[in-house]
C-alpha cells in the first residue's frame, strides 16, 4: 500500500529525515517509535503533504502511484488520514459542519455526489454512540476549548467517519489518561480491518498494549535505526532509547 | 472667496434641475458655509480623507434595473436623495417635517442642537423618522438609498432619527447605484435616542465596484438607552464611514460591529465617548481584503472623568490575502476616569497556514478551504444581526465576496 524508498527530507537546509524506507501492506498496522526530535511527525506530515518541509531525494508510492508531487488533498483523497498531535481550533466552524464538509469534498472527488443530510446525521451520530461522545460535541466550534483528550478522541472519531485507507496516527496518546487511551485504542481497534492500514507514531509503549503492532520501526535522528516486531517496543520500554544508540553505535 | 463662489454657483444649478429647495434648510445651510469659512483651516483637516469629486453630473442615458431583496418591512426609497411623502406610513421628508407642528419641536431641538455644523454645508434633504414614546416598531425600517446619476453628486442626505423614551427600532440601509457611471452616496445620519430606547441599525454596502460612499452617523444616547450599530462593507471603490456614540445618560449599552471584505478602499473611523457613569461599550471591526486593497482603521474610545465603572472593549481584526494590501489601524483610549474596565487591541495578519493544512488533510480543497476559515472568521459579527433573514442575506454576501482572487 505504502512505500517510501530513501526519503530524505529537510526544512530551511537542514535535514530532518536522511534515507527513510518503509513499506506498509494493506491489514497491517505499523509503530514508529524514537525520542522526541527523531523526525517521527515530519515523517508523518511529509505522507499527509505538507508542503513547508522539501523533499530532496526518494519516492513515496501509495498504491502504486507516485504521490509526492500530490496536494494535501489529494492525498486525502486516495485514502490517506493523518490524524494531528496538536489539531488547530477553528472558531466559528462546528464539528458536524467540518465533518460533512469533509466527507462531501471525499465523495466529490469519487464523483459521488453530496451524502444526504438526514443520511449524514445517522452515520455521524451512530459513530458518536460508538465512542460514547455526548450529542452536544457535534455543536461545538473545532477543537476549540476542548481538552486534550476531547481532541484525539475527535481525530479518532473523523477517521472513523472518513474510513481511509492508510491511516497515520501522529501520537494519538499524548496528553491522554489511561481512562480516555483505552477509549480511543478500542476505537481504533474497531476500525482497524483486512482493508486498510494503521501507521502509529508514539513515544511510549502503553498504546501498543491495546493496538497491538505487527511491525515496530525506531526512528532515530532521521534514521530509521531498527526494526522489529511487538517485542521491539518492550525492549525499548524496558531499557530506553539510549539502549538503541549503544545497540547501533551511534 | 472662491469656495463661496463655487456653492452660489451650484445653486444656480440647482435652481435650473428644479430640484426642490427647503427655506429652513437653506438658512441652515448658509449659517453653516459661514461657519465653515470662518474655521477654514481646522475643517480641511477634519477631512483630509475626503475624495476629490467633481461637483456637477450630466444627465445620463440609461439606468440599470433595480434588484430587491425582499424583506417583511416598512421601505422608504430616497431617489436622489430626495424622499416622497408616503400616508401609509410616519415617515416625513426633513424639510416637511420642519413645517409639521407636532415635530417641529423635537426637529428644532435636535436639529440645531445637534446635527453638526459643516454637514449642513452640503445638506440637500433627507427623511425625518421619529418613533413615539413606548413604540415598538415591529416591523424593520428599510432605508433604500437609490442614485440614477441624474442630480449632483456634491449634496448630501440628511437624515434625522428620533427614537422616544422606552421605544424600539430596527432599521436597516442599503444603497444601489442605478447610473452606470462612478455613483457617490454622502449620507449623514443624526440619531437620537431618549432614555430606554432600543436601536438596531444595520448598514450594507454593497453596491457596484465603482460606487463611492460617505456615511457619517452620529448617536446620541440618553439613560438606559442601547443600539447596536453593525456595518457591513462589500463592493465600492471607496468607502468611508464616520461613527461617532455620545453616551450621555447612565448605564448605557452601545455596540458596534464592522465587516469589511474588500478589495477597494475603506476608512473606519469610530468614536465611543463615555460621559456619564457605568457605560458598556464594544466596537468590534474586522476585515478580510485583498488584492490591492487600502484600508485605515481609526478607533477611539474616550472615557470623561465622571463616566466611571466604565466597561469600554474594542478590536481590530484584519486578514490579508494578498502581500500588496495595505492596513493602518490605530485603536486609541484616552481614560480620564478611574475604576473603568477598558481594553483595546489589534490583529493584523494572514490565515495559519497550520489551519488551511489541517482542512487540506481532511480532503478539503484549498480554495474551499480558505473560504471556510473566512466565513468562520466572519461568523461572530454575523451572531450580532437581528433577524434570520438579514442573517441569510449577509452570510450569502460573505459567501459570495469572500473567494480569494488566487488558487
Amino acid at each position: 500500500m505504502l512505500q517510501i524508498e530513501n526519503l530524505h527530507v529537510s526544512i530551511e537546509e537542514k535535514p530532518l529525515l536522511k534515507g527513510i524506507n518503509l513499506h506498509i501492506k494493506i491489514g497491517e498496522t505499523h509503530a514508529i517509535m524514537g525520542p522526541n526530535g527523531s523526525g517521527k511527525s515530519t515523517l508523518s506530515s511529509v505522507i499527509a503533504g505538507k508542503k513547508e518541509y522539501k523533499v530532496n531525494t526518494g519516492t513515496i508510492f501509495f498504491e502504486g502511484e507516485d504521490i509526492i508531487h500530490l496536494s494535501p488533498e489529494a492525498r486525502a483523497h486516495l485514502g490517506i488520514f493523518l490524524s494531528f498531535q496538536y489539531p488547530v481550533e477553528i472558531p466559528g466552524v462546528s464539528v458536524v459542519n467540518f465533518i460533512r464538509t469533509s466527507i462531501n469534498a471525499l465523495r466529490k472527488a469519487r464523483g459521488l455526489e453530496d451524502m444526504p443530510r438526514h443520511d449524514m446525521m445517522k452515520t455521524i451520530r451512530k459513530k458518536l454512540d460508538l465512542f460514547g461522545m455526548d450529542r452536544n460535541f457535534l455543536s461545538r466550534p473545532l477543537n476549540v476549548g476542548f481538552s486534550g483528550g476531547e481532541k484525539k478522541r475527535n481525530e479518532i472519531f473523523q477517521m472513523a467517519l472518513v474510513n481511509p485507507k492508510l491511516s497515520i496516527l501522529d501520537e494519538s496518546d499524548s496528553g491522554l489518561d489511561i481512562d480516555a487511551l483505552r477509549v480511543i485504542s478500542q476505537g481504533i481497534n474497531a476500525f482497524k480491518s483486512k482493508k486498510n492500514a494503521l501507521l502509529i507514531i508514539t513515544h511510549y509503549y502503553r498504546i501498543l498494549k491495546y493496538i497491538i503492532p505487527d511491525f515496530v520501526h525506531v526512528l532515530f535522528s532521521g534514521k530509521m535505526v531498527k526494526s522489529g516486531g511487538k517485542k521491539l517496543a518492550l525492549d525499548i520500554e524496558k531499557n530506553g532509547y539510549s539502549w538503541i544508540k549503544q545497540f547501533n553505535g551511534i | 472667496m472662491e469656495f463661496k463662489k463655487s456653492i452660489v454657483y451650484f445653486y444656480t444649478v440647482q435652481k435650473q434641475l428644479q430640484i426642490p429647495l427647503n427655506r429652513y434648510v437653506y438658512n441652515i445651510r448658509c449659517n453653516a458655509i459661514d461657519l465653515f469659512e470662518k474655521n477654514k483651516k481646522q475643517e480641511v483637516k477634519n477631512y483630509k480623507y475626503d475624495l476629490n469629486y467633481t461637483l456637477f453630473t450630466s444627465r445620463i442615458k440609461r439606468i440599470r434595473k433595480l434588484h430587491l431583496e425582499y424583506f417583511d418591512s416598512f421601505r422608504i426609497f430616497l431617489i436622489d436623495s430626495i424622499y416622497h411623502y408616503d400616508s401609509k406610513i410616519s415617515i416625513r421628508s426633513l424639510s416637511k417635517a420642519f413645517y409639521l407642528k407636532e415635530y417641529a419641536l423635537n426637529v428644532d431641538v435636535s436639529y440645531e442642537k445637534f446635527l453638526s455644523k459643516k454637514r449642513a454645508v452640503f445638506s440637500q434633504e433627507g427623511i425625518f423618522l421619529y418613533i413615539t414614546d413606548g413604540m415598538f416598531v415591529k416591523k424593520p425600517i428599510e432605508i433604500l438609498y437609490i442614485s440614477t446619476g441624474t442630480f449632483s453628486k456634491m449634496f448630501r442626505t440628511i437624515n434625522l432619527i428620533i427614537l422616544g423614551k422606552g421605544s424600539c427600532v430596527k432599521i436597516i440601509e442599503l444603497y444601489k447605484n442605478l447610473s452606470l457611471g462612478k455613483e457617490k452616496f454622502f449620507i449623514s445620519s443624526e440619531v437620537y435616542m431618549n432614555a430606554y430606547s432600543y436601536l438596531d441599525y444595520c448598514k450594507i454596502k454593497d453596491d457596484r465596484p465603482t460606487s463611492y460612499f460617505l456615511d457619517h452617523s452620529c448617536i446620541l444616547q440618553e439613560d438606559r438607552s442601547e443600539c447596536n450599530i453593525n456595518s457591513f462593507s462589500f463592493c465600492g471603490k471607496s468607502i468611508i464611514n464616520f461613527l461617532s456614540i455620545y453616551q450621555l445618560g447612565m448605564e448605557i449599552h452601545s455596540h458596534i460591529n464592522g465587516l469589511s471584505i474588500l478589495k477597494g478602499h475603506i476608512i473606519h473611523n469610530s468614536l465611543i465617548e463615555h460621559i456619564s457613569a457605568n457605560g458598556k461599550s464594544r466596537d468590534v471591526y474586522k476585515g478580510i481584503f485583498d488584492k490591492m486593497a487600502d484600508t485605515t482603521f481609526n478607533g477611539k474610545i474616550i472615557v470623561l472623568k465622571s463616566a466611571k465603572k466604565t466597561n469600554a472593549f474594542q478590536k481590530s481584526s484584519n486578514i490579508l490575502l494578498s502581500s500588496e494590501v495595505k492596513v493602518n489601524a490605530n485603536p486609541q483610549l484616552e481614560i480620564f476616569a478611574e475604576d473603568v474596565v477598558c481594553s483595546h487591541g489589534c490583529i493584523v495578519g494572514q490565515l495559519n497556514p497550520q489551519e488551511i493544512f489541517y482542512l487540506r488533510s481532511r480532503g478539503i480543497p484549498k480554495a474551499d478551504a480558505i473560504t471556510k476559515l473566512l466565513v468562520a472568521f466572519s461568523k461572530d459579527i454575523l451572531e450580532c444581526l437581528f433577524f434570520q433573514r438579514l442573517k441569510n442575506l449577509i452570510s450569502k454576501k460573505i459567501n459570495k465576496n469572500v473567494i480569494p482572487s488566487r488558487n
